[in-house]
């Protein structure tokens, strides 16, 4: 075939091994970084104003009762007046969920370009059940994604996600990793984010191996090449456990109870117990999970293993990275964001310096 | 649940429980999806394998061939021996079926493809 035969088809063929392409998307993806950021910063900002909304919510309903108490007492007029006011909260919220829709919408599709996984296939009833992704989920993955050519120069073998619930985090990582197809792991304690991991990895079209377990304590000592885990991190004075766990008792018709002897919840529902587990981190400033896998730590990694922990300012992470050099492990911390009244950070632990 | 990851399950969280390795396999319903072989994944994989993981794995599925020992310097040359345990690793996914403790037949139930490896708080 001549030169001049060479149809449009080999041309493309031809350009997607040229390396222009290399610089083409590196212009490209330098273009969309603002823009990425600038909408990233509207999406907080109208977060802010719904959590602004949800505060006026409270203030509304608290109205509510006090004129529904009035009302027996047949005040009409001031009644009026509220119901003033209930409308036009009420066209307030109308315009900002109109603005929170649009923002989201558009981030979707610039978050498809930075190849977020979708999961568009979990349903708020799967939310009843599993860990929505929130802004430490999205924290981990971007801690991840700028860690990425470290990461793609220690070659992990066993790549494993400690509670990976909807299983973004996981296949985020095994979406950017592109040299590598196997070797993907994810554990949860909890049947119905194992279930939610399995179907995000597969909407995303990469192998993600889930395995319902507590922490490791099924795995093989020593095999984890990279392990990663948003914990739960929020500290809770009280313990939990289910009603089952204890003697039945006339109380147990409510949903929780609250034992002030025993300073615990009790929660008749599994499943409530499990959603309470994805985000309660217990006394010792919300560190009870955290620190089972802090003890266990050279069980787990394999030789020049890495760990990505997401904490937050109240786990005290300064006492942790000194707990962490007493037995060996080097620090650091690689990403830190503010967000409402949390502050979240991203440590980096490993054995050796790299 | 590929059997790679088969390779690396233990009951070793049970009380009393010594080894707990290997897990007995129980296979139910499978299926094989064919996976792009990447040879340099299996000949790094190699070393963290049990051998008599291996061996069960392999007679579970059917899967013959394989030799009763393995000499890790010769292997990662043989590219019929690394392209036998890309399909036995990574193109066999047990759907249901259940792992079992070689020390206390203790049940672990794979359901979907998810081993379920939980114990209740008195076993462990
Ligand atoms: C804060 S959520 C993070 C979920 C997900 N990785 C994310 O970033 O959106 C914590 C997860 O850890 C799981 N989890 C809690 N305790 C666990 C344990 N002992 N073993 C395994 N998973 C656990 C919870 O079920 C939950 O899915």
């Amino acid at each position: 075939m001549s030169d001049s035969e060479i149809s449009d088809e080999d041309n493309t063929e031809n350009f997607i091994e040229n390396p222009t392409r290399e610089l083409l998307a590196e212009g490209l993806l330098s273009l969309f970084t603002p823009i990425v950021e600038n909408l990233d910063s509207k999406v907080k900002q109208t977060v802010l104003v719904q959590l602004n909304i949800n505060a006026q919510l409270d203030i509304l309903s608290s109205v509510i009762k006090d004129q529904i108490n009035k009302q027996n007492k047949q005040d009409t007029s001031e009644f009026d007046i509220a119901l003033r006011n209930l409308n036009a909260i009420k066209s307030k919220v109308t315009v900002i969920t109109n603005v929170l829709h649009s923002s989201s919408s558009s981030k979707f599709i610039v978050s498809n370009i930075m190849e977020t996984p979708s999961y568009s296939h979990l349903t708020s009833n799967d939310y009843n059940h599993v860990y929505e992704p929130a802004e430490d989920t999205f924290l981990l993955i971007d801690a991840l994604e700028q860690d990425l050519s470290s990461i793609q120069a220690s070659k992990p073998l066993l790549t494993l996600e400690i509670g990976s619930g909807s299983g973004i985090v996981i296949s985020a990582l095994a979406k950017y990793l592109t040299h590598q197809t196997h070797g993907f792991y994810a554990v949860d304690i909890n049947n119905y984010a194992c279930n939610a991991t399995k179907r995000t990895a597969i909407a995303n079209n990469v192998n993600v191996e889930t395995i319902n377990m507590d922490m490791l304590t099924a795995f093989k000592y020593n095999s984890i090449d990279l392990l990663i885990f948003n914990p739960p991190y929020v500290p809770t004075s009280t313990s939990l456990s289910t009603c089952e766990d204890k003697e039945p008792r006339a109380t147990v018709e409510q949903e929780k109870f609250y034992d002030i002897e025993a300073d615990t919840i009790f929660v008749k529902d599994n499943q409530e117990k499990m959603l309470i587990k994805s985000w309660a981190g217990g006394d010792d400033d919300g560190c009870q999970v955290i620190n089972r896998v802090l003890g266990e730590l050279d069980n787990i990694l394999a030789p020049n293993g890495v760990f990505y922990l997401l904490l937050i300012k109240d786990n005290n992470p300064e006492k942790i990275r000194k707990r962490l050099k007493s037995f060996g492990y080097n620090s650091i911390q690689i990403i830190d964001r503010k967000i409402r009244g949390e502050h979240l950070l991203v440590l980096k632990i490993f054995k050796n310096l790299l | 649940m590929k059997l790679l990851t088969y390779n690396f399950l233990t009951s070793k969280c049970i009380k009393k429980v010594k080894v707990g390795y290997p897990l007995k396999l129980n296979i139910m319903e499978q299926k094989v999806e064919s996976t792009n072989f990447n040879p340099e994944f299996i000949q790094r994989v190699l070393p963290r394998l049990d051998w008599s993981a291996i061996k069960i794995a392999a007679d579970s599925v059917g899967c013959q061939g394989f030799p009763d020992e393995i000499n890790l310097e010769t292997s990662t040359n043989d590219t019929e021996l690394l392209q036998k345990l890309h399909h036995l690793l990574l193109e066999i996914e047990v759907v249901t079926g259940s792992l079992i403790c070689p020390e206390t037949n203790r049940i672990f139930p794979i359901t979907n493809g998810i081993p379920n490896m939980l114990l209740n708080e008195d076993e462990v």
